[in-house]
Parts: C-alpha cells; sequence; structure tokens
C-alpha cells in the first residue's frame, strides 16, 4: 500500500505527540472479537476493521509414505482482492506465501498440534487438516489477526470419530467408519502448545514504537516486528523482515509487551471458547415445544414434538462409510460417492438465527452508541452488553451467562500440563544422561 | 423515476427510459443501452434538478466518472503531465498545465506522494482517466495541491453524504468547536487540517463514526469526543 507525503508526515507528527491516527496511545491494541463457528471448524476474527476468518476440513487419507503414523496440517493463507486493492487475486501474493511460511513455523514446526493423534489406522488412514485462512478485510496487522484466528480455529475444531473395524473384511483390509457427531461426540486436537503473536510498527529510527498497527501506520513505518509467544510466556518466533534495526533492550521491552498481550488475548479466547462449548452442550439438550427458550443456544436446540408425534423425532443415524483399502477393492454394494473420496465432515450451519425483541434491539443500540463514544480506549473495559446470543456469535465483551460449568480445558488433553510432563521427562533423562 | 421515494436497484435493472428530445446528465454507475438507462451497479438511484442521474451505492472502489471531485496521490511526474492515483482501477493523468495560473514556465512544483484535490474531465474504460485543478471558469476555485493535513478512507456513501446540501450534521456539529478544513472526494477519500494533529484525529474519528448515526447522535458524540479533548487538554 503507499500512501500519500501528508499521511506519512502527519503519522509521525503525531505519535510526536502520543497520538495515533485512529485516535488511540501507541499501545492501545484495537478490540479483538472471536466469533466461532457452529460447525466447530471455523474461527473469524476481527480486530478493528481487520477481519480473518479461518476454516478447518479434515480428509481421512493415507499418509505419506515416511511418516506412516502422523496426520499432516497444510495451511493456506487467501489474501482475496476482497480485502483490499493492494491484493491481486488468482495466485499467492508474497505477503500470503509469507503468512502461510509464519503458520507452519509457529503451527507445524514447532509441534504445537500432536500429529500422532491424527492417525486413524497406522500406514493406511490419518486426517489431513487443511487450515485454510481467509483475509475479509485487510485494516492492518494481518499476522496478528490471521495467527489469532488459525490458533483459535484449531482449539474450536472436533474430528470425527473413526470406528474401524476389521473382523468381516476377508482381504486384511480395515474398513473405517466415520462415525456421525450425533452418534459419537467428535474429539478436540492435542495441541501442546498455542503461540500468538503481537506485532509492533517503528517509526522514524526506532525510537517510536506502536502496536497492533492499522496498514496506514504499516505503510508509514519504517519496520514491523513481529513477536510470537504461547501460553507459557516462552518465545516461539520473532520475525523482523526488514526495516530500521533495533537494540537488544527494545526488544526485550517489545517481548515483555508481546508476552503480556498474548496472555491477554489467551484469557479472552478461553472464555469465548467456554462460551461457545456451553452453548454447544445445551444445545444438545432435548426441550420439549412449550418450555421456555434458553438463552445463549436457542437455533441450536432440539425441540421436542408433542408426545403422541414423537416417532416422527427420531432420526435414523447418519453414518458415512468408506472403505479403507484402494478403491478397487470396493465391494459393489458401496455407494458411488464414497469411492476414494475423502469424507469431508463439515456439518452444516445452524438454521435461522432468532429475532430479539424490540426492546433488546433498542437496549443493544443504545449501549452500541454507549461503545462508540467511550471510544477505541476503553473498550475492553466496557460495560458487558446485555444482548441475546445471536446463536452464531459469541463475542468477547458479551455477558457470560451462568451456564453449565465446563472445565473442558482442565482435562486430560491440558496443553500446559502436556509440555510441563514432557518438560519433567527429559529433566529426568537427562539426569540419566549425566549420571 | 420519482426523486422523493428511494427505490433500490440493482446491476442491469432500467430505471427510466431515455427521452426522445432533451438532454440527460448520466453520472457513476448508469449506462444508457437500448434508449433506456440501466445501472451497472447496486444502490439507490438519485436525480438532480438539472436531470443528472446516478446510484448511490457503499462502495470502496471507485468508478471515475466525469464531473466527480476527487482527491489523489500523486505516484510519477513526467514531463507533460502528473500520474495521479484516484482509487480507481486504473491511474488518471493531471496535465501540467491544469492549473490555475500555470504556464510552461511556471509549473506546479508536485512530487510523488503529494495529495491533489482535482476534478475528473474525460473518463473511458479504454483511456487513461483525465482529470484537472480548473474550474470550467479557468479559476482554482478551491481544485490544486492540498498541504499538510491528513487524508482518510471512508467510502462512497459517507462521502456522498458530506457532500451534500445541506451539509451533514457532523461537519456542522464539529464546526461549532473546532477549525478545521476538509476537501471531500467523490471517489471516497477526504482530506483534513487542522491547527492542531489532535483535532484533526478527533475531526476524521467523529466523521467515520456518524456513518450510520442520527442527527441527534451525531451531536451528542461530537460533544463527547470534544469534551474527551478538552480534559485531557487541562489534565
Amino acid at each position: 500500500m503507499h500512501i500519500s507525503q501528508n499521511d506519512r508526515l502527519f503519522i509521525l507528527k503525531a505519535l510526536k505527540e502520543d497520538i495515533r491516527i485512529d485516535g488511540r496511545n501507541p499501545f492501545d491494541s484495537r478490540k479483538v472479537t472471536v466469533t466461532l463457528g457452529l460447525h466447530n471448524a471455523s474461527a473469524t476474527v476481527s480486530m478493528g476493521s481487520t477481519r480473518v476468518t479461518t476454516t478447518i476440513v479434515p480428509v481421512l487419507d493415507a499418509p505419506f509414505p515416511d511418516r506412516p503414523n502422523e496426520g499432516t496440517l497444510r495451511f493456506n493463507a487467501e489474501y482475496s482482492p476482497m480485502a483490499s486493492s493492494e491484493f491481486e487475486g488468482g495466485r499467492h501474493s508474497e505477503a500470503g506465501m509469507e503468512m502461510i511460511r509464519l503458520l507452519e513455523q509457529v503451527l507445524r514446526n514447532s509441534r504445537a498440534v500432536d500429529r500422532e493423534a491424527l492417525c486413524v489406522l497406522a500406514g493406511q488412514k490419518v486426517w489431513h487438516l487443511d487450515v485454510n485462512v481467509t483475509v475479509l478485510d485487510h485494516a492492518g496487522n494481518l499476522t496478528d489477526a490471521c495467527l489469532l484466528s488459525a490458533v483459535a480455529a484449531l482449539m474450536v475444531f472436533r474430528r470425527p470419530e473413526v470406528e474401524i473395524n476389521t473382523s468381516n473384511s476377508g482381504s486384511g483390509v480395515a474398513r473405517t467408519l466415520v462415525l456421525s457427531p450425533a452418534v459419537r461426540e467428535p474429539l478436540p486436537l492435542s495441541l501442546h502448545q498455542l503461540p500468538l503473536s503481537t506485532t509492533f510498527a517503528l517509526f522514524g529510527a526506532g525510537e517510536s514504537i506502536v502496536i497492533d498497527p492499522t496498514s496506514r501506520e504499516e505503510a508509514a513505518a519504517s519496520g514491523v516486528v513481529t513477536i510470537i509467544v504461547n501460553t507459557n510466556s516462552d518465545i516461539c518466533a520473532i520475525r523482523k523482515a526488514s526495516g530500521v534495526g533495533i537494540p537488544l533492550a527494545q526488544v526485550q521491552r517489545l517481548m515483555h509487551l508481546a508476552s503480556n498481550r498474548a496472555s491477554e488475548m489467551m484469557q479472552d479466547l478461553k472464555e469465548v471458547l467456554q462460551q461457545h462449548e456451553a452453548s454447544r452442550v445445551s444445545s444438545r439438550v432435548r426441550r420439549h415445544a412449550s418450555a421456555p427458550q434458553q438463552l445463549g443456544a436457542t437455533s441450536r436446540s432440539v425441540n421436542m414434538l408433542p408426545p403422541n408425534d414423537i416417532s416422527a423425532t427420531v432420526q435414523p443415524y447418519q453414518l458415512q462409510e468408506q472403505d479403507s483399502g484402494s478403491g478397487e477393492e470396493t465391494s459393489s454394494g458401496e455407494d458411488d460417492m464414497s469411492v476414494g473420496n475423502p469424507v469431508r465432515m463439515i456439518a452444516s450451519s445452524a438454521e435461522g438465527v432468532p429475532i430479539s425483541s424490540h426492546a433488546q434491539e433498542a437496549q443493544y443500540q443504545e449501549a452500541a452508541l454507549q461503545h462508540i463514544l467511550t471510544g477505541g480506549r476503553s473498550q475492553r473495559k466496557a460495560a458487558p452488553v446485555d444482548r441475546p446470543v445471536a446463536s452464531k456469535k459469541t463475542a468477547i465483551g458479551l455477558q457470560k451467562e451462568p451456564q453449565i460449568d465446563l472445565d473442558f480445558l482442565e482435562g486430560d488433553t491440558d496443553p500446559e500440563k502436556d509440555v510441563l510432563d514432557m518438560r519433567k521427562a527429559l529433566q529426568t533423562k537427562n539426569k540419566q544422561w549425566q549420571a | 423515476m420519482s426523486s422523493g421515494k428511494l427505490q433500490v436497484v440493482g446491476p442491469g435493472d432500467a430505471i427510466a427510459d431515455l427521452p426522445d428530445t432533451g438532454e440527460v446528465r448520466v453520472g457513476a454507475g448508469v449506462i444508457a443501452a437500448d434508449r433506456l438507462l440501466r445501472t451497472v451497479r447496486a444502490g439507490v438511484p438519485r436525480q438532480t434538478k438539472n436531470r443528472k442521474i446516478w446510484t448511490e451505492g457503499r462502495s470502496k472502489r471507485y468508478a471515475p466518472c466525469v464531473g466527480d471531485n476527487v482527491i489523489g496521490t500523486v505516484i510519477e511526474r513526467r514531463s507533460d503531465d502528473f500520474v495521479v492515483d484516484i482509487g480507481g482501477p486504473f491511474a488518471a493523468v493531471l496535465n501540467t498545465l491544469a492549473f490555475e495560473g500555470a504556464t510552461r514556465r511556471n509549473r506546479p512544483k508536485l512530487v510523488e506522494g503529494d495529495l491533489v484535490y482535482a476534478r475528473v474531465v474525460f473518463a473511458h474504460k479504454d483511456t487513461d482517466t483525465e482529470l484537472t485543478c480548473l474550474e470550467v471558469t479557468g479559476k482554482a476555485g478551491g481544485f490544486g495541491p492540498l498541504k499538510g493535513g491528513m487524508s482518510i478512507n471512508c467510502g462512497s456513501a459517507l462521502s456522498r453524504r458530506l457532500l451534500a446540501v445541506p451539509p451533514a450534521p457532523v461537519l456542522t456539529a464539529l464546526g461549532e468547536t473546532l477549525k478545521y478544513e476538509i476537501a471531500v472526494g467523490q471517489n471516497g477519500r477526504m482530506w483534513i487540517d487542522a491547527p492542531r494533529s489532535a483535532s484533526v484525529v478527533l475531526i476524521a474519528n467523529a466523521i467515520e463514526r456518524s456513518e450510520f448515526l442520527r442527527e441527534d447522535q451525531t451531536r451528542l458524540l461530537v460533544q463527547k469526543l470534544t469534551s474527551h479533548m478538552d480534559r485531557l487538554d487541562d489534565g
């Protein structure tokens, strides 16, 4: 993006007075909102006008021959021309490729996702996850938005359970059965670490710094630094591709800021996930049609018909069957659809959004105006808005409802605990070697 | 087409018959085809008293149209003209003589990155868009290089609103307490200058946020923002 000299000079002049062009202080971030998809496979992040969405597509297929018991993670970043006129459609831009490399570096090469857990049948069937990051609107700081949305999507993602059936196959080829979420609860991924990035723009000779730059600030900056920190405040990566140099003391200061912001963002993200999980669980509770609708999960709850019609509500289990061997060995009775076709388990998104009453809408609008008036700097502390969660959205800042308290993050799959265990194991191993 | 009632049209919709006699001026988003006036983008058709028809939509891109006032950035300096980015699909050209008082010997000294406020005099899909910094009378009339200040991209809908008569409530409300200068381009850009950087930022934010507010809400917004700035000054 090129900006006019007037804007460049104005940004520098205003920064000398600690003013940024959107009214923030140099170390204020824009409000971050995470919206999770109901089908547990997507997350949309918005930071100011920047919006990025990530969708994960699981594909059950043969593993790579060199890693027979590991699934794969494939990243794709689409910088579509819809997001900004500076992006060209059709092929990967340099910025897009850089983003893919960054995601690969911090999520795949750092073994953030346990890929062995994606193995279904060693040497035959593993899950391949396509992580598609799409930029919907570019208003600066795409790095943070893309990584946050990818992490949020990986955290919310649930892969379907697979049943392996070896008994009724004659030639020793196991058959796999992908179970519908209605039959068996899909499983979360096991994540060893959750990296989040913080981007800073440097101005002048690096003496003035702003956090979470807008696209104009990025264009006027003399350098951009991205620091990626995980939940244990370990530095995962520092990216500084070009621009002015910065002294080590400055880097250490930025690392401190980045680690604070990452833990803040992670806290918010976990809250959103908890709300999402609670609404997901309550949606599975079958309710009588006359029962009062519960806020937070309205559109997803299943309404029961009156008792005399109950037979109509019994839904047949939908099983998707697939042959785990090669395509030729498929029995003739199989559906054409399943031959050699990877099963794509994306549940359709929810039906309509419940219409909130006019009074609530008016209240919300009033609150929204208040929200605007308070300006960017106090947005994070803005009073919670009492609006029924419109089913599709679980936004940071909305009131948390007293719902089923789920310690889902504290279970066996606690990533921090896993890392701690790993560390302990390593330490004991080191001691053994030394002995 | 009735000018009072709002009607939403999509690309390809016929909005009026071409009259047998007289003159119709066609603005942005409207083309004449098969003796009909058709829209080429989604929006609301509008009409002025002197029979100019255009469609008004919300878009971040700009399709150049003759007669539009635009704000552009000089991206290249050539011997006879400046190449100016006006946010359209291609850059526009601005002749070095298309300034008030400009001669072969006395050319305006514009460099890459400078902002100019200009008028579109020629727009065609197959050739370069041409700009001028002159009124029809040959005077500058407000057009020309913009010195200092800051430009923002506000989108076509908001810039149309700001150019409307009577002036948009946000501009009058801001004018009551602050001294500022503003230029609005129909290409969805505007330029703001004020004595202090803080006021420029405040004005830009007030204008951007006022887009979906009613008049009373706008006044409240401006009041809160200015009082907040006063508090900052005192503190």
